[in-house]
């Protein structure tokens, strides 16, 4: 009794000598000068993006892809004979648009998102090919000096996008008639409807169709054997249907379809998107990059060379880790390219379920979480990371690899590989998107791991009881922040929110430098895609009592350019993306 | 003892609840700060202050690569040797040595066996040995340099000349039999897809191996000009004189302006060939 007592006592002890110092009486937030201190930090950025983006160039409204917050001179790509070319890919400038339209719904100012509006209408209406395609992605930019396209790779470099996922909805806002002719040539120029081929690559030469979906879908690609395991046909001639693409792909279809209420396109987004399921291994649940091997074009002389990884001289994998037998092909790596195929793959496959009501995807991405989780991930020394192996569980880890190929350099011991904290929000959208609680408990015991040893404290049991956040983590992470956004969006517990404070905090902190958002302090250059200022403004969103359904979405942070350039010694030609040479510079380079 | 809890417990609420209600009268209403509805007003944002001005010009600089004051049997302190993880750790070596007379020169080592990545499919050199100037404000100028073919040892074809950034503007090239031949521009695969390999122009000089020969390469982008000399007793033999190579254009157009050498390069082919060849005084000045 005596007991009993006492803790009643300490019950109304507490309860009444601590006041809630950040809820209102009608149970709405209150904003603090801290919340506000955040979004000051995301307008000086914005502002400075804009105030030496366009000063560069004051002829266009494009902005450069980065900026050099030491000069404020646009990023340079450098090719080989030394040409150093300002950029500017649209393609990689999606969460920048997404920002503007954020900020402008936040603050209620609309310039922000008009100036969104006037960079995309003059691109659009400038740099858009005859066949309907942009003149963007992974091989095309604009030259900000002459305002011409730039290709890196040939004079004629192709189209490509791999998880970009373009703001449609803001560009359908801007230009409906051009933005639908891409989203219809983008199938055109990459799908072979003939041969069901996909190809990364899409061509600025093939005409335009505005029939593009007339077709009757075709059967599927992928059958099964008499054990009912998927076949991957080895018959694709260097097109290599990846799954990044093939993202991108499904999200215009879905966007196009949304838009104009026709469901063909939508139809065959689903048909595209199946293959990769229908690909994926039936007993770990585990998918692939690709639904096609290559098939073998080039000379036995040429493919001698193993140090030769054109994928004319066939599956790349298959040529490096013969080890392995018939497992080892391009589609079935699960320690290379998982990116794609486990974050920005799920991400869409969510959206479109989410938007679209492909109900099924929620389902797809919760097997794919599920299979992945399960047999690649393990905490190793504290740290969260995945076991290579094949998807069909063989462990690669501590392989030797005998030979140089595409995959590295000879002798290349594999190892874990780090796992980033981009997989939190797929892991926890696809929980927040399954029906049942039973449904979400496997997952969410995954993230409930993964959170805890990136040292964000317990989340709690399934639906968000009981949580014991670390309320002081360090971590300045916008995947991080979005989750916990969404989950306080989703469960109303104040200490998600509070953590998410604390780690929009650390965001300012320690990325915010030189009047720009940067990876860490000695970086060079700030990106217009990085996910920072978005995430900040989701949660300023929601302190705000904005709905985050009224808020723009984060789908990717995947933009990039490939192709010739010169390597960071200056002397040596090379073939690489701006990730690898160019935003890994620091202040002192 | 039941009654005595009760009676603590009745007091105790009784004085909790008066705290609570003395509390609100007390305690502020809980308000947002001022700027959440006004983010953008004067007394809330502040531009943040201008980027400290950091001149984009270039910095000159020319170089003089005499390798005397070098330290024997270890690479020279300002240039860079090629290799990558597929390399044996002595397929490629450049070693200051001591000449009998005292005078100290490189000796190049090439296996001939690997190359780098890229580009693909082109006849990219294994050994590839570079150093950095800057005349990118004169846009001319001239570099020397003295090749050896020894014949103590298996010996390798060996180019020397100026590149920009990763492509040729000009270059010599001694080769296996002793022939001199001029190359300009090239190689370019990174951008045309033509499989450009430049121009190539033999001569008529024909070398001796254990003597040093000196080389003198000139640019000038005002004049879009290129040229090739060698030293013949002591006066210059012209090997070549011609217009950059449309490699050395940005674009790879010939409207693109012309962009001017940066590198001194001295490379041996991938010939799967093991072989030798000596280098000494790189000089590059800027052109009167």
């Amino acid at each position: 009794m005596k007991k009993l007592l006492s803790l009643f006592m300490t019950v109304i002890l507490i309860g009444s000598i601590i006041p809630n110092q950040f809820i209102k009486a009608n149970d709405s937030l209150i904003y603090l000068e801290s919340d506000y201190e955040r979004l000051h930090a995301v307008i000086q950025h914005v502002e400075n993006v804009l105030k030496y983006g366009h000063e560069y160039n004051p002829e266009t409204a494009l902005l450069p892809d980065a900026i050099n917050t030491l000069t404020g001179e646009p990023a340079r790509w450098t090719f080989p004979n030394r040409a150093a070319v300002p950029y500017s890919n649209l393609a990689n400038q999606q969460n920048f648009y997404r920002t503007l339209v954020g900020l402008s719904r936040v603050t209620g100012s609309e310039k922000y998102k008009n100036e969104a509006m006037d960079i995309l209408s003059e691109f659009m209406t400038n740099y858009q090919s005859p066949n309907g395609l942009f003149n963007w992605g992974g091989h095309r930019a604009i030259n900000l000096d002459t305002l011409e396209v730039q290709s890196t790779e040939g004079p004629n470099g192709p189209h490509e996008l791999k998880n970009m996922m373009p703001y449609y909805e803001l560009m359908l806002e801007v230009d409906e008639e051009r933005t639908l002719r891409f989203m219809k040539q983008l199938w055109t120029a990459h799908f072979y409807w003939s041969s069901t081929d996909m190809n990364r690559h899409g061509s600025y030469s093939t005409a335009f169709d505005n029939n593009v979906f007339g077709q009757a879908i075709p059967d599927h690609v992928i059958q099964f054997d008499e054990d009912g395991n998927p076949i991957i046909p080895a018959d694709s001639p260097g097109l290599l249907p990846f799954v990044n693409s093939a993202t991108d792909l499904a999200y215009a279809a879905f966007a196009l379809s949304n838009h104009t209420g026709d469901p063909v396109p939508a139809l065959w987004a689903k048909y595209l998107m199946t293959q990769y399921n229908r690909a994926s291994h039936p007993v770990t649940g585990m998918t692939v990059y690709q639904y096609k091997s290559t098939l073998v074009t080039r000379s036995p002389i040429e493919c001698a060379d193993p140090a030769y990884t054109n994928s004319g001289c066939g599956d790349r994998v298959a040529r490096q880790f013969r080890d392995f037998g018939s497992i080892a092909r391009e589609a079935n790596v699960a320690w290379k390219n998982t990116q794609a195929v486990y974050v920005d793959n799920i991400l869409m496959l969510l959206e479109a379920a989410d938007k679209y009501g492909v109900t099924d995807f929620v389902d797809w991405a919760r097997q794919y979480m599920e299979g992945y989780l399960e047999y690649a991930y393990i905490r190793v020394d504290g740290k969260n990371m995945i076991v290579p192996m094949f998807i069909d569980g063989t462990i690669t880890y501590g392989y030797v690899v005998p030979q140089v190929g595409y995959f590295g350099p000879s002798n290349m011991r594999l190892d874990y590989v780090p796992m980033p904290t981009t997989y939190l929000l797929p892991i926890l959208r696809t929980i927040l998107q399954t029906e049942g609680t039973q449904n979400q408990e496997k997952l969410w015991g995954y993230f409930r791991d993964i959170v805890y040893t990136y040292g964000l404290g317990d989340i709690g049991e399934v639906g968000g009881a009981n949580p014991k956040l670390n309320l002081d983590t360090s971590i300045d992470d916008p995947y991080a922040l979005m989750a916990m956004v969404e989950l306080y969006d989703k469960t109303k517990n104040i200490d998600y929110l509070n953590v998410a404070r604390t780690i929009g905090n650390n965001i300012v902190s320690e990325k915010f430098h030189r009047g720009f958002f940067v990876e860490s302090e000695i970086m060079l250059y700030s990106r217009l895609d990085q996910p920072d200022t978005l995430a900040l403004l989701t949660l300023d969103a929601v302190v705000r009592g904005i709905s985050l359904s009224e808020m723009p979405f984060y789908l990717a942070d995947s933009g990039y350019i490939h192709g010739y350039l010169l390597a960071d010694d200056g002397v040596t030609e090379d073939r690489s993306y701006t990730q690898n040479v160019i935003y890994t510079k620091t202040i002192y380079d | 003892m039941k009654k005595i809890m009760i009676l603590m417990l009745l007091i105790f609420s009784v004085i909790l609840s008066a705290c609570q209600e003395q509390g609100v009268t007390v305690e502020e209403t809980p308000e947002d700060y001022m700027c959440k509805d006004q983010p953008l007003s004067e007394s809330c944002y502040s531009p943040s202050d201008d980027l400290d001005f950091i001149s984009t010009d270039p910095v000159e600089y020319v170089i003089s690569e005499l390798f005397d004051t070098e330290r024997v049997n270890q690479s020279p302190r300002n240039w860079l040797l090629y290799r990558n993880e597929e390399y044996a750790i002595d397929g490629v070596k450049a070693i200051i040595t001591d000449g009998v007379d005292g005078n100290r020169f490189v000796r190049m080592f090439s296996d001939g066996l690997k190359k780098p990545p890229h580009p693909q499919s082109a006849p990219t050199p294994t050994f590839i040995f570079t150093t950095k100037f800057n005349l990118d404000i004169d846009r001319k100028g001239w570099m020397e340099g003295s090749l050896m073919i020894p014949s103590d040892v298996p010996s390798n074809p060996v180019t020397l000349g100026v590149s920009t950034g990763a492509v040729n503007t000009i270059s010599v090239t001694i080769g296996s039999d002793m022939k001199v031949s001029v190359q300009v521009g090239g190689p370019f695969y990174y951008y045309s897809g033509t499989g450009d390999g430049g121009d190539v122009f033999s001569t008529a000089h024909t070398l001796s191996q254990d003597i040093w020969y000196r080389f003198r390469l000139e640019w000038d982008a005002s004049t879009n000009n290129v040229k090739a000399y060698l030293y013949v007793s002591g006066n210059l033999v012209q090997l070549h004189s011609g217009a950059f190579h449309i490699s050395n254009r940005v674009n790879a157009l010939m409207s693109g302006m012309i962009l001017v050498p940066n590198v001194v390069r001295v490379t041996m082919p991938r010939n799967y060939m093991n072989g030798w060849a000596y280098l000494d005084n790189v000089v590059v000045e800027r052109k009167v």
